[in-house]
């Protein structure tokens, strides 16, 4: 990963049009829990399992 | 990643190898998760010791599948305890990666790298792992030697790319009139081209996307407008042939930033607008295609246009990214002559931000908005 890709916030610098862009998949192989930390773990202790995460944004 | 390789149905056989978490940092939601787990670059991944809540494993940036495999079996192995004594200094380097304290981490990769063989799995996630940690401290020099030693080891395989374009960005990240800076851009603009010329290697199409921006860079760097504008060429054809080659919407759209970036680059803004139009047409729940749009209206200096591109942009986004939408709106005010406007949308957007939950506020970009507001 090259850190000149990563997203500043400031105002100043406007023309960059964006990182990598991710989009919805249309059919997800691996069995994602979208957006629950709480329940990811839960789920992991259960099962005895490490959990992957793929941290995304939309843009 | 989501719309390429997360659809490989070669990774189904891994589905009970963990328990699988996709998290959207822009979401207010996850604001606790950033905060826990800082995030410094998109996508990221994470392998987390469930009973602890560490990071047993970070891998920054876009992988492949042969990549994602590596970091599976190595994410179950640290998940799992760490292992010999390599493992071990490496399984506490990826602790203080993922921590986000990128002094200490370094220091534990480079005492990890000591002990693993150029040959062994884990090499070049560990290389990889640090040439991050010495950007993200600003230690280009460092970063510069170790690319270069790396890529020697590491030429032909996926690591290639990584090595080429982080030792290019480094090297143009060295202050002007350091002895061998010079040397240094013209050897990884070397690098750099070979790989983007070699078959045989595998890349996402947006690594390949960056590797094509950072020659772009190092062509301004050396005020070479032509060189410059020749590369920006190359690579609206390279995106245009990978948009061809696209089997479905969301492949598409997801090319979309990275062709909006070659374009004006290239000095091509227009041929951005039915690119965008199209994914609004596609995905009309999307903030992205309009706020791009308003991005290639400003640049063409289509004013009016661009602003009601950036209402629909404003009416869908939600989270950090609206500190985005907002800056090309002040913009797209600024070129209309309209300082009223510019000024009230900063600070819009400095209440927008300051508003944000911790995991998702930075101090940084609320003293930036300051500064512009103090700015006559």
């Amino acid at each position: 990963m090259r850190l000149h890709r990563l997203m500043p916030l400031a105002l100043a610098v406007a023309t960059v049009a964006g990182a990598a862009a991710s989009t919805p998949a249309e059919k997800p192989v691996l069995p994602w829990i979208e957006d629950d930390y709480p329940g990811a773990l839960s789920e992991a202790r259960a099962r005895n399992l490490p959990i992957f995460v793929e941290v995304w944004a939309p843009w | 990643m989501r719309a390429f390789v997360f659809t490989d149905k070669a990774l189904a056989k891994h589905a009970g190898q963990f328990v699988w978490l996709s998290i959207d940092t822009e979401k207010a939601q996850n604001a606790p998760f950033a905060k826990k787990f800082p995030i410094r670059a998109w996508p990221s991944f994470y392998v987390i010791d469930p009973k602890k809540e560490t990071v047993a494993l970070r891998w920054v940036g876009g992988a492949t599948v042969p990549q994602l495999r590596k970091i599976f079996a190595d994410g179950a192995r640290a998940a799992g305890g760490g292992g010999q004594a390599a493992g071990g200094a490496l399984a506490r380097a990826d602790a203080l990666y993922g921590q986000g304290d990128y002094t200490a981490a370094g220091k534990a990769f480079r005492e990890a790298l000591t002990g693993l063989s150029p040959k062994s799995a884990q090499y070049a996630r560990a290389v990889e792992s640090l040439l991050f940690c010495m950007q993200t401290t600003g230690d280009e020099p460092e970063c510069v030697k170790l690319a270069r030693k790396a890529l020697r080891e590491l030429r032909h395989t996926a690591s290639a790319a990584n090595l080429a374009g982080s030792g290019l960005d480094c090297a143009l990240g060295l202050p002007d009139g350091v002895p061998g800076r010079a040397e240094a851009i013209a050897a990884f603009e070397a690098d750099v081209a070979g790989v983007l010329a070699d078959p045989s290697l595998v890349l996402v199409a947006d690594d390949r996307s960056a590797l094509y921006g950072s020659l772009v860079s190092a062509r301004e760097d050396a005020k070479d407008a032509a060189g410059a504008h020749e590369i920006a060429l190359a690579w609206v054809a390279n995106l245009d042939g990978e948009a061809a080659r696209a089997s479905t919407p969301e492949q598409r759209t997801a090319l979309d930033p990275d062709r909006l970036n070659a374009f004006l680059a290239a000095g091509e803004a227009e041929k951005a607008i039915p690119m965008l139009e199209a994914s609004q047409r596609d995905f009309p729940q999307d903030y992205n295609p309009p706020a791009r749009l308003a991005i290639a209206y400003l640049e063409l200096k289509r004013y009016g246009e661009a602003l009601a591109a950036s209402d629909r942009a404003l009416a869908l986004v939600y989270g950090p990214r609206k500190l985005r939408v907002l800056a090309v709106r002040a913009d797209i005010y600024k070129g209309m002559g309209n300082a009223a406007g510019a000024r009230k949308t900063v600070e819009e957007a400095l209440a927008y931000a300051e508003a944000l939950p911790p995991g998702q506020r930075s101090e940084t970009t609320i003293a930036s908005l300051q500064k512009l507001l103090a700015t006559p």
